[in-house]
């Protein structure tokens, strides 16, 4: 058993207000391991999770050290910040206080590629600054509004989720966030779905049936709340999400003024639209006014990605132009580079893993 | 642009100078700072407006701390100095620092419990700090400086305020129970202190520092409040301070060159918005997004609900009769049925009692009867709770399982009971989703419509509306329940509407429109209120990313800007409104290409590019919609902006 270990995530997925659940899907990992943490029932947590749990918890140094020390992996960060001398706010020092926003584009921070999953971190996220902005600002006031996030596969939309989900200085202590994935099989089902987003709205579980469900958010919802929902053709396609279940999201989504919805797709609204019909169903869109597409950075946002990394500018500029500004390009080319023994193959061999993302260019020409 | 990032001096006295400096000079970082104790803190709050989490903070407990303590003693220490500089006798400094602190403190501690911590301060250390220099004049002169000076502080003042105003602030101060208690402390001390009789500097720096603020802040907050105007409430305290200091020194000492003296002070105090403003602080000012698109308005949005008094007056009308027949409130898409219907309660007198109900959702959800009258009860409790704040008995499920209709009926009786003499008003929204329901037979219309025509019927006091966008030729069932069906069509804003919702949508919107632009989006709409909120909320977009010489004034071509953004993020409305057969849409396309704003395609070309039997059928149901219209010459598009939206297609 670890006890030391299981005391401290206790005490600062306090700190940050985490539940098992949010701190699972921060993590990409199963609810019931954060529970085994808790209960020091795993002697040794896997390295690449801890590194990012301790990013989810906002330690400093001291924190860092012991918490790695209790899970038994060396920080490798440890010569960084030490080398950094960065001051931390305690509570102590909080009187001469230093005022700062929290800056995607902290430029102290180096990107690590991350090519095989969503971005979660969101000091690894970058760009998108104007996006978010706009999606946020139909959020600031009651009722809250409805967007749609449009982008093809790999276009950044499930980070941009997660973005806006951990990085949300001004909306995190007054807001609470759900993040359905309608990829997930028990996000499909009615059973599952239901009592989950009660559970990380706060709301009572039992007796869930749609109806007992609706009248809930209707009534109980003291809270502004914003449900995050990915891969919706997956919902819509759901036997079990029938009708009646997106007839009473559509209510929801007119009738709660505290409840707004952020539906992401690789499908247009129209599509959407054509899909819900071809299952007989109601639109899930019907209140969703604001239709972002997701295509490529712009310029500066992906110049902004390279000055990140430790990348000769040379190459910095091959990887802008080779990757039309996509961001998954970004990160597919910068890794290339990285991971290359023989510099001039590197090229060759990003120019391979770029072929199968030439729908991107494709769809943003389109 | 000025950095967000900032961080205040250890050293109190610097601290206090670098907050002075901030709010006169860089109210941005007096901004930021707020905004990291509470995003939601306004930037002008008052004491009164704290609540125990903020005097919990560090940070604001120092910031207090300075105004409060420090910069009193600050004011005291310059005086001082000054007044020893000046070679006078050690009582009359003594007398000038002791004035000086009080008067700054008390000015400062009042100020900031009725108007705002920052008025306060600013209002308070440049008047006291002025006031305590000219201690050593002789009395007639002493006075005319200090009210200079009061007025001077307090115009000063009164410009930061103009510039930290925010969309936060709007909540009005005389709503705080603390503001009332503070008041009321404050005006018995100074009642006390002004009938003890005892003069010395403490007691004339309080008194004058009591007085002066309340004759501020008592006018400032009533006027502010009825006027919904920052500015008509400044010039009332102005009036009411100044103006009655100024009223009785030239009622004891005949000199009307205070009036000058009082005018200088009081335009150099004001004339701060223009020659030390800090430019960027407009720059950094985004513009608050005050336009609502894809959801109805709900009654905390009243300044965005505009006109339709001609509706509800029609449907007040029609409601009076005693046997009053059935309403069917029909209009396109997204043109307000839901927002008119939600703001009922505020159109119709309080003797009606609007009970929204949306078919919608979970009524037209329910599998059976007992589950179909549940709904409509709990959605008639939740309604009368919300406009007329009645508590209604509740219907339980299990009560409706053996005879749900009686049961209903039953519960109708005691519904009535709660208000005997007033109107139960029945809204039923979205009505065909109900007919879904039927035409799925999970329901029989026949049992349920039948309902509806027995409460029309024996239920004098409760009168049914149904809303939607389609006429009920399209339902001949219904015609056969809800006889004589009084239609009440909802059409496009009047123009001065649609003007008030584009222009003046909230208080202190920092946007301007220009006479071209306001008209350019009156033509492309045609004062549809979804589509005009559609377009402005991207020319807000639009602004926001402009440096800030351009933001706050839309131009003409900020509309043509923003019409494309508009279209695309706005599909899914055209989307909806748009559904039509394939010949329906090849004869759109064909106006939409062949005619504009200024020209028609007459029927001749239209019969020859769309040969089919079914054409006139086509476009009466075209012209049913309203998607289209019929002039002398020939057709077009009834809205300009769905022509572009096929034109896009």
């Amino acid at each position: 058993m670890n006890n030391e270990f299981a005391n401290l995530v206790i005490k600062y997925m306090k700190r940050e207000r985490f539940t098992d659940s949010t701190l699972a899907h921060r993590l990409h990992v199963k609810r019931e391991t954060i529970f085994r943490w808790r209960k020091g029932g795993i002697r040794s947590p896997k390295y690449d999770t801890i590194i990012e749990c301790a990013d989810a918890f906002n330690l400093n140094p001291v924190e860092r050290n012991e918490f790695f020390t209790s899970s038994g992996w060396p920080d490798p960060k440890a010569k960084l910040i030490l080398d950094s001398q960065q001051e931390y706010v305690t509570d102590d020092n909080a009187a001469s206080f230093e005022v700062h926003e929290e800056s995607q584009d902290d430029e102290n921070s180096p990107l690590t590629p991350i090519t095989t999953r969503p971005i979660s971190n969101p000091r690894q996220f970058f760009g998108r600054r104007a996006l978010v902005d706009r999606i946020f600002s139909v959020w600031k006031k009651i009722p809250l509004e409805h967007v749609a996030i449009v982008g093809p596969k790999r276009s950044g939309k499930t980070s941009l989720l997660n973005y806006m989900m951990q990085n949300t200085t001004q909306f995190k202590q007054k807001y609470d966030w759900v993040f359905v994935d309608f990829d997930n099989v028990r996000m499909q089902q009615l059973d599952t779905l239901l009592p989950y987003i009660l559970d990380e709205l706060k709301l009572d579980t039992s007796d869930c049936d749609l109806i007992n469900f609706t009248t809930k958010l209707e009534d109980d919802l003291k809270k502004p709340a914003v449900i995050m929902m990915d891969n919706i053709e997956s919902g819509i396609q759901s036997s079990e999400l029938d009708d009646a279940f997106w007839n009473n999201m559509r209510y929801l989504g007119s009738h709660v003024e505290k409840l707004g919805f952020c539906v992401a797709s690789r499908y247009s609204c129209t599509q959407l639209e054509e899909l819900a019909i071809a299952q007989d169903k109601s639109s899930p869109i019907y209140n969703v006014f604001d239709e972002v597409k997701l295509g490529p950075l712009t310029e500066k946002e992906g110049r902004t990605f390279l000055q990140r990394t430790s990348l000769p500018k040379k190459d910095a500029g091959w990887i802008l132009q080779q990757s039309h500004y996509w961001p998954v390009l970004l990160q597919e080319l910068y890794k290339t580079q990285l991971e290359s023994d023989d510099r001039h193959d590197w090229k060759k061999v990003g120019l391979e893993k770029t072929k199968r993302y030439q729908y991107l260019w494709a769809s943003d020409s389109a | 642009m000025y950095s967000t990032t900032t961080f205040l001096y250890r050293n109190s006295f610097l601290a206090t100078f670098q907050l002075l400096f901030w709010l006169v000079f860089r109210p941005s970082a007096w901004q930021a700072t707020v905004a990291h104790i509470d995003p939601d803190l306004p930037p002008d709050f008052a004491l009164s407006k704290l609540s125990l989490k903020h005097w919990r903070h560090p940070i604001l407990r120092r910031l207090l701390g300075l105004i409060y303590v420090v910069g009193p003693i600050l004011t005291g220490i310059f005086v001082g100095l000054w007044l020893w500089w000046l070679s006078e006798d050690l009582t009359l400094i003594v007398r000038g620092v002791i004035y000086a602190i009080f008067l700054g403190f008390i000015g400062g501690l009042t100020c900031g419990i009725t108007v705002s911590v920052a008025f306060g301060f600013v209002a308070s250390i440049i008047s006291s700090l002025l006031i305590g220099l000219s201690f050593g004049m002789d009395e007639a002169e002493w006075y005319k400086a200090a009210i200079s000076s009061g007025i001077l502080g307090f115009s000063l003042a009164c410009s930061v305020l103009l510039s930290l105003a925010s969309e936060l602030s709007r909540e009005p101060i005389l709503k705080s129970r603390w503001f009332w208690a503070g008041s009321i402390v404050l005006v018995l001390t100074l009642i006390i202190i002004m009938t003890n009789g005892q003069y010395n500097p403490m007691m004339g720096g309080i008194s004058n520092g009591l007085l002066f603020a309340l004759l501020f802040a008592l006018p400032f907050l009533l006027v502010q409040y009825l006027a919904r105007n920052l500015m008509a409430g400044i010039v009332a305290g102005l009036l009411g301070s100044g103006g009655i200091y100024v009223a009785f020194f030239i009622g004891r000492h005949p000199d009307s060159s205070i009036l000058l003296s009082s005018l200088m002070a009081l335009a150099f105090g004001f004339s701060h918005r223009w020659w030390l403003q800090e430019p960027d602080v407009i720059a950094d000012k985004k513009i608050e997004m005050p336009y609502i698109t894809g959801v109805p308005l709900t009654l905390q949005n009243k300044c965005l609900f505009v006109g339709r008094t001609n509706v509800s007056n029609r449907i007040e009308l029609l409601l009076q009769a005693q046997r009053s027949p059935p309403i069917l409130l029909y209009g396109q898409r997204r043109m307000g049925k839901t927002s008119l219907l939600i703001f009922l309660k505020d159109l119709l007198p309080d003797n009606y009692i609007p009970l929204f109900i949306d078919f919608q959702g979970p009524v037209s959800s329910a599998s059976d009867y007992s589950g179909f009258l549940y709904t409509i009860s709990r959605a008639i409790i939740r309604s009368a709770s919300k406009t007329r704040q009645l508590e209604l008995p509740i219907l339980k499920r299990n009560t409706l399982q053996n005879d749900p209709f009686t049961e209903f009926d039953e519960w109708l009786d005691c519904v009535e009971a709660c208000a005997e003499d007033r109107v139960w008003l029945l809204t039923f929204d979205e009505f065909e989703a109900l007919e879904h329901v039927f035409e799925k037979r999970r329901l029989d219309r026949n049992l349920v419509l039948g309902m509806f025509r027995h409460i029309i019927q024996h239920r004098p006091h409760f009168k049914i509306l149904i809303a939607g966008a389609y006429h009920l030729d399209a339902f001949p069932h219904w015609a056969n329940y809800l006889i004589n069906v009084e239609t009440v069509k909802l059409t496009y804003l009047q123009e001065s509407e649609a003007i008030q919702l584009i222009e003046q949508t909230v208080n202190h919107f920092s946007l301007r429109y220009t006479h071209d632009a306001t008209q350019r989006i009156l033509t492309i709409t045609h004062c549809h209120p979804a589509l005009i909120q559609l377009l402005c909320k991207e020319i807000v977009f639009l602004k926001n990313q402009q440096p800030h010489l351009n933001r706050n004034v839309v131009q003409l071509e900020d509309v043509e800007f923003a019409v494309p953004n508009a279209l695309e993020s706005g599909k899914n409305y055209f989307i909806h409104i748009t559904k039509t057969s394939s010949l329906e849409e090849q004869i759109l396309h064909l106006i939409a290409m062949k005619s504009s704003l200024d020209s028609v395609l007459d029927e001749v070309t239209l019969a020859k590019e769309c040969p089919s039997d079914e054409l006139e059928g086509s476009l009466s149901n075209l012209l049913k919609r309203e998607l289209i219209e019929l002039t002398s010459t020939g057709y077009r598009f009834q809205v300009e902006f769905i022509r572009r939206w096929f034109i896009e297609l």
